[in-house]
């Protein structure tokens, strides 16, 4: 691979890696998986940088490459993987007390679960709204589909994630 | 009572995102004023978007360490898509067993037709009385009164009078290519055949048709 190509290749990575992790770990549920996923992702973004070029915005592009993959992974596989979530949610605030560390990454646990619990398309929708913080166009320029369809799918999928997440809602 | 406003409640995650145009925000507002349902599940949809909004964004590996991981192979795909292979073993499953259903269907048919003739099976029967049966297996005893050798309608016909009421008859019929003898006028004869109704408008009759077999009584 030439240096400059690499840069390139790089200077992407460092903006969108952990965008595209994140991503791929909730929607498919598994550690490897995302990391392949994020691989994967520059790769097939550094193969066709050619084609891109001059054409949409780089972060829409990137994430619908990111989101295609992520939607052919669940289609190659019927069923997410249980893999267990603290692999990879090892965050906690070191400001707050080990109790509440605690309880903190048990309720995140409880919604990622909760997340691959939804259809693929509401799961890439809530993922890409509330945890990558994408506007509501941007998700609509990278799902190809209007405003009001992504609010709708938000719609369900919140609805859908409350019923699930209930108990931790009420306590 | 659930509300049926499904067009404002799409609009929901806009709303609570403050990305709803100002007149989305109005018709929303003016709704749950008087809509108790659409206030309670907004609330539901804020509890859950602010668990998600407290998700954490995760760290990515360092560059090198992810470019030189070797991609897992992808699955290799069957040859044949699983839904398809299912629907090949559902139409195998019902050919197997339209094949078998048809084999003892065929096998019983062939022993039935390869049973040898047994007379005492056959039901005797006054020729005066053959319309009161639905047995089709009968025997008729008689008198040959009528002997028709005209071979167009593909059978030997003969008509069968009860002496005791000479106005009774049944028509009997031997099959083109039948070995039987027809039996000649005037002879009494015992007939064993398959009863039926002859329902054509220039026949209207009861018959033996086929007679399967023919006794001459001395």
């Amino acid at each position: 691979m030439r240096s400059a190509a690499t840069d390139e290749l790089r200077d992407l990575y460092d903006q969108y890696a952990a965008k595209i992790l994140t991503l791929a770990r909730y929607v498919l549920g598994s550690p490897s998986a995302a990391e392949d996923a994020v691989q994967s992702v520059f790769l097939k973004a550094y193969q066709h940088r050619e084609g891109f070029r001059g054409q949409a915005d780089a972060r829409t592009w990137l994430w619908r490459i990111a989101v295609n993959h992520c939607q052919d992974e669940l289609r190659r596989r019927k069923r997410v993987e249980e893999v267990p979530l603290d692999e990879v949610l090892g965050w906690a605030n070191d400001d707050q007390s080990p109790e509440l560390r605690h309880r903190v990454k048990q309720i995140d646990e409880i919604v990622a679960r909760a997340i691959l619990q939804l259809s693929p398309k509401l799961r890439t929708v809530v993922v890409l709204r509330y945890v990558e913080e994408l506007s509501y166009q941007e998700i609509a320029a990278v799902l190809r589909c209007s405003v009001g369809t992504v609010s709708s799918r938000l719609a369900r999928a919140l609805s859908a994630l409350e019923a699930i997440l209930r108990p931790i809602v009420r306590s | 009572m659930p509300c049926l406003r499904f067009d404002l409640r799409r609009q929901f995650p806009l709303y609570l995102d403050d990305a709803a145009s100002p007149r989305i925000v109005q018709r929303i507002e003016r709704h749950l004023l008087d809509c108790g349902a659409c206030r309670a599940h907004l609330v539901r949809l804020r509890s859950a978007r602010t668990l998600l909004g407290e998700l954490p964004v995760l760290g990515a590996p360092p560059f090198e360490q992810v470019m030189a991981r070797t991609p897992e192979p992808a699955p290799r795909r069957p040859f044949i898509a699983p839904w398809l292979l299912r629907h090949l073993a559902a139409d195998a499953l019902i050919a197997s067993v339209m094949f078998l259903l048809f084999t003892l269907f065929y096998t019983h048919a062939a022993v039935a037709r390869n049973r040898p003739f047994d007379p005492s099976s056959f039901r005797a029967i006054g020729i005066s009385d053959i319309a009161k049966t639905d047995d089709p297996h009968v025997v008729v005893s008689g008198v040959v009164s009528e002997l028709d050798g005209n071979f167009s309608e593909g059978c030997r016909r003969f008509r069968l009078t009860d002496p005791r009421n000479p106005k009774a008859f049944v028509v009997c019929e031997i099959l083109d290519g039948d070995p039987l003898h027809a039996p000649k006028a005037g002879e009494r004869v015992r007939v064993w055949g398959v009863s039926r109704y002859d329902s054509n408008p220039d026949h209207e009759w009861f018959e033996i048709h086929p007679v399967l077999k023919v006794e001459v009584v001395r």
